[in-house]
């Protein structure tokens, strides 16, 4: 993929073509099909995955057919942020892709090279990573708030 | 402030003492008396707080009526919304001090210099908060998901 094609994502804002350029010596364009299990619980990984495009689901197993869901994750979702400050650690879920996934790749050993060669780069990475979260939570909050306050009503309806 | 003082919040836990202090040139401690109202939801954002002693409450008020969202503690942050976009950034939510609070503070402003003049450090400390604000998220995702499912059992109870 171009570095133009990428600067179309939302997580690439920032970057100017060489900013982009030096970014991706570091990380690498991932895609998988639909169906695909990215990574399987309790194996080894260390890393951070970005999704660009796609919806990643996460499944737990604790006993062999019985598999729960945990979570689903989006474009501009990411996972393995923890693995980034130490060890290799098991991963605590499975990661299915369910439809096509494409999304960016970056190792412990090649984060710490960016953190040293091209740390510019990582904060605009880490900062774009942060105005997304940053905007989930203020959807979230005042979802959370008309939430608490229905509940309230509808606890007094059901005294009544 | 001595280095040694904040060193030990997670958010600085990867940073060098000579980083630290470099950090600090840029960062205020602000202090506040219990009950002390530090900003309110619709203020203009001003920066990142880190508490390094006492608790803050952060609230919202839909309608008037008072929400209590999270208490936060030592070692917590706050404000990191305010760091970001075009700089027109309001509060969220209000925030109070429950008890009397000792809280590291970097401006919006001493942030973009921190970014033009020490990139390496700002990315250590900015990882940290990347992994505190998932974890806050993923607190908020699982609240989100009981109080629905509680809406939706009174639902069916009142109807």
């Amino acid at each position: 993929m171009l570095v133009d094609d990428l600067q179309k994502y939302e997580l690439f804002q920032d970057f100017d073509d060489l900013g982009l350029t030096k970014l991706m010596q570091f990380a690498k364009l991932k895609r998988f099909d639909k169906g695909t299990e990215i990574f399987k619980q309790d194996q080894p990984g260390a890393g951070l995955f970005f999704i660009l495009e796609g919806h990643i689901r996460l499944l737990y197993s604790e006993i062999e057919d019985e598999i729960e869901i945990i979570d689903d994750l989006y474009d501009g979702d990411f996972f393995g942020e923890t693995t980034l400050f130490g060890d290799v650690q098991d991963r605590p879920y499975t990661y299915k892709a369910m439809n096509n996934v494409t999304g960016i790749w970056i190792n412990t050993l090649e984060y710490r090279r960016l953190q040293n060669s091209g740390p510019a780069e990582l904060t605009k990475l880490l900062l774009r990573v942060i105005i997304g979260l940053a905007n989930t939570f203020r959807v979230k909050n005042t979802e959370f708030g008309k939430l608490k306050k229905e509940l309230e009503e509808l606890q007094v309806e059901s005294n009544d | 402030m001595l280095a040694d003082d904040i060193k030990k919040f997670d958010i600085f836990a990867d940073l060098e003492e000579i980083e630290v202090k470099k950090f600090l040139q840029f960062a205020q401690v602000k202090q506040y008396k219990a009950k002390e109202v530090i900003f309110e939801q619709g203020d203009p954002g001003s920066g990142l707080f880190l508490i390094l002693r006492g608790k803050i409450e952060i609230y919202i008020e839909p309608d008037g009526k008072r929400v209590s969202l999270a208490i936060l503690k030592s070692g917590e942050f706050m404000g990191e919304m305010s760091l970001f976009g075009d700089g027109n950034q309001t509060r969220t939510a209000s925030a109070l001090a429950y008890e009397s609070v000792t809280a590291v503070m970097i401006s919006t402003l001493d942030f973009r210099r921190l970014q033009t003049s020490g990139p390496k450090i700002l990315s250590k400390i900015l990882l940290r908060l990347v992994v505190g604000l998932a974890k806050r998220y993923s607190t908020i995702k699982e609240g989100h998901k009981d109080l629905s499912n509680k809406v939706s059992e009174l639902k069916n109870k009142v109807a």
